[in-house]
């Protein structure tokens, strides 16, 4: 009960201040609305990596392998068509693809439907599945230009079947059915191609739906896998990324209030009282979790009021990784003050160190922009877990078991940073 | 009763208390006397168990302050030198949560609180954050909050540092009650006019040492002349060239301007001395008798005066 009365000082305390309170809730709300309005719109971005995404060949011809083998040898894309399990490797199927963008192993996959050869040949809209995360918004718009783009390199007959009927509409059936034979002339007078090959597919009449070639030649069915109900889809990304910044920043708060009572001297009368050191940091950890897990829960359901976040899809395991993302934070908040000797060490520490691993760790721009080494280095950083499992919460509507990893590891840093944090300041509290 | 014996603490270099042994009786007011580092604190918080005794032994009623820690806590209250209060709470706040550190029913508390507001005189402004207090109501209120187990031990480390008289009276007040309810009471000052008025018995502590110790009429019988005379002149003065108009009397200098002297039968010999002094280039202004002090005391066991 005297931990209790600990907590309750706290909280009198934490509530009394009206600026601690602003800044734990409203300041985070405010930004991380502004991160949505701003992100919310398309994402134009550069200096990507290759992207890597699955392919499904339902056609399985000469044409589709073709094309296939084109979208691999571009130095943007590395294209799969297969995958791994138990040490086997097996073709992919349109479910295995489309689990695996579910679970963000990928975050886009291609489906050439059957009948895209022919298609091809005929000279009409080729059909393509792009099937995706939209939170992969980017990724989207960049494969699908280079969807094009390959399209128009590999089989230009697409194009020019485009070209024939459009001259065919402005010029009149007999002057188009000159002007073809005149270009076919000009053509094989100066390439050496045999009779036929050119404009083979437009002998005859043309296709009906033969497609502007002002227009994409590519019938593109946008396949969204997850939140396609999500009003601002670029918010959710965002929202884990601000609400473990701001976490982080309230419990560097928290924790140098410890040091504050040091220099206050309350601590040396608690400690005259019959209170424990351990009783004390156990307080102000368990104090420090519930700023955090209140933060985290304020933000996520004005999330939700404001920008339709999903977070009702897996309550439990929503609260699970909120409470072991703010035990994680608090015990680095503490670990902080303990190393410090006075507030302002903790102020400039902290901030260092929280706008570091924010930036390394997706708080504040995709990982996706950076170089891989700086990936690598990112997953080194609380907020990468965090928003790693919060985002697979809020985007892929998976469960505890699909997290575990993400708990785990968190909870690991809890225990790290807490116990070497209270063993630091089991020794600082008292100035010998 | 609490036995002191053979305590040194050092931090680092310092030595802030050396090879220091008394005893101070149970019921006792007792005063520690002593100017800023002499190591009043120091002391006040080995016995209070806030530092570890690693020079010494220590007891307090039989209890060892080094294995009873739990029991002790539960018997002795502390005043701290600091404000040890939440500035943001309320006084109501602040004793709630202080009283609640200890096991004491909630209905007890909740008079105890009441009962203590009042007695320091802050029940009225029991609903303001400490934050808006005076400095003396701070002071009050850092000495209520740490009587609601209501110590057998109380110790209390330089409780009227700063503050208004009107604070101090009561404070004092407050203390003189403690007192005649029965409890120990340790009390450290700088000021001696406070051991004087307030403790039973005293002792003097400077650089880590215990120079003297006893009651103030006790402490008195170490200065060699009961009286003094405090004499200031209009000018800058010498003091040997005083010390030559009244060779058969001590001179000690007391500033730019003025001097001690003392002797035997030195009331009597007034006259005689004012005389001696008209000779003297340098007008006397002022003359005062001063009556045995511990100021005094300190001053001829250290020379230096206990101010400052
Ligand atoms: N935590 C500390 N670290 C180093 N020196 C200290 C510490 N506390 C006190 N001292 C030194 O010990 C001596 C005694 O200090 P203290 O007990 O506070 O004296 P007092 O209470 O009589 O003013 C002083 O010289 C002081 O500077
Ligand atoms: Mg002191």
């Amino acid at each position: 009960m005297k931990v209790f009365n600990l907590i309750k000082k706290d909280i009198q305390i934490f509530l009394k201040s009206k600026s601690s309170v602003v800044l734990t809730y409203l300041v985070p709300m405010i930004l991380s609305l502004v991160f949505g309005l701003v992100f919310g719109g398309v994402g134009g971005s550069s200096g990507m990596n290759e992207i890597k995404i699955l392919l499904v060949d339902g056609d399985k011809t000469e044409i589709s392998r073709e094309f296939t083998s084109a979208l691999d040898s571009l130095p943007e894309l590395i294209v799969n068509t297969e995958y791994t399990k138990n040490d086997s490797t097996y073709l992919l199927d349109v479910k295995t693809m489309d689990e695996l963008i579910i679970k963000g192993k990928r975050g886009l996959g291609i489906y050439i439907p059957a009948g895209f050869a022919d298609k091809l040949k005929q000279g009409t809209k080729l059909p393509l599945e792009i099937h995706y995360d939209p939170k992969n918004q980017i990724q989207y718009g960049m494969v699908n230009g280079l969807l094009q783009k390959t399209i128009m390199s590999k089989f230009p007959m697409v194009m020019l079947n485009g070209l024939m009927s459009k001259s065919e509409e402005f010029l009149g059936k007999a002057r188009h059915e000159m002007f073809q034979s005149e270009m076919e002339t000009t053509i094989k007078n100066y390439f050496p191609v045999g009779e036929g090959d050119v404009m083979k597919g437009s002998t005859g009449s043309l296709p009906a739906e033969a497609p502007n070639i002002f227009d994409n030649p590519l019938e593109i069915e946008q396949v969204k896998l997850l939140g396609e109900e999500k009003s601002n889809p670029m918010y959710s990304q965002y929202v884990a990324g601000m609400a473990v910044l701001f976490l982080l920043f309230s419990v560097t708060y928290s924790g140098a209030s410890l040091l504050e009572e040091k220099n206050a001297g309350t601590i040396k009368r608690l400690l005259i009282s019959p209170i424990s050191r351990g009783q004390i940091l156990t307080a102000k950890m368990i104090f420090t979790s519930i700023v955090g897990i209140s933060q985290l829960t304020v933000l996520f359901i004005f999330g939700w009021l404001v920008f339709g976040l999903n977070i009702f899809q897996a309550i439990p395991t929503l609260l699970v990784l909120i409470v072991v993302t703010s035990l994680a934070c608090s015990a680095l908040g503490i670990f902080i003050a303990a190393i410090c000797n006075n507030l302002r060490t903790v102020q400039s520490l902290s901030t260092l160190i929280i706008l570091t691993m924010s930036l390394l760790g997706g708080s504040m721009v995709p990982t996706i922009v950076m170089p891989k080494y700086l990936q690598t280095v990112g997953k080194f950083t609380l907020n990468y877990w965090a928003m790693h499992g919060f985002n697979s919460i809020f985007w892929r509507n998976l469960h505890l078991g699909d997290i575990m990893l993400d708990v785990a590891v968190l909870f690991g840093i809890f225990i790290v940073f807490y116990f070497t944090g209270v063993r630091i300041f089991k020794k600082r509290l008292v100035t010998y | 009763m609490i036995e002191i014996k053979n305590v040194s603490k050092n931090y680092g270099e310092i030595q802030a208390l050396k090879n220091v042994s008394f005893e101070i009786n149970s019921g006792e007011l007792f005063g520690l006397l002593g100017p800023n580092g002499a190591g009043k604190t120091t002391l006040i918080n080995l016995l209070n168990t806030y530092l570890p005794l690693k020079a010494g032994s220590i007891t307090i009623n039989g209890l060892s302050i080094k294995s009873d820690v739990k029991e002790l806590k539960q018997i002795m209250g502390v005043v701290p030198q600091e404000i040890s209060l939440y500035e943001e709470l309320t006084a109501m706040e602040n004793m709630k949560f202080w009283g609640n550190n200890y096991r004491i029913k909630s209905e007890i508390l909740k008079d105890r609180i009441e009962y203590y507001l009042k007695l320091t005189g802050l029940y009225k402004r029991r609903h303001s954050p400490v934050a808006e207090y005076s400095g003396g109501m701070k002071r009050r209120l850092n000495i209520a909050s740490s009587l609601l187990h209501e110590p057998k031990i109380l110790m209390m480390d330089e409780p009227t540092v700063g503050v208004d008289p009107q604070s101090r009276n009561y404070i004092f007040e407050l203390i003189e009650k403690l007192h005649e309810e029965g409890r120990t009471i340790i009390y450290t000052t700088h000021y001696m006019a406070e051991a004087e008025r307030l403790c039973e018995r005293i002792a003097i502590i400077d650089y880590g040492k215990i120079i003297a110790l006893g009651t103030k009429e006790e402490l008195y019988k170490i200065l060699e002349h009961k009286n003094a005379l405090h004499l200031t002149f209009i000018d800058k003065i010498d003091s040997e060239e005083v010390q030559k108009i009244v060779p058969e009397f001590d001179i000690r200098k007391k500033s730019k301007n003025s001097v001690y002297i003392s002797g035997d039968n030195l009331i009597k010999r007034i006259p005689n001395i004012l005389k001696k002094l008209e000779q003297y280039k340098n007008e006397t202004v002022d003359i005062h008798i001063i009556r045995p002090n511990l100021e005094n005391v300190f001053l001829q066991l250290t020379g230096r005066e206990l101010r400052e």
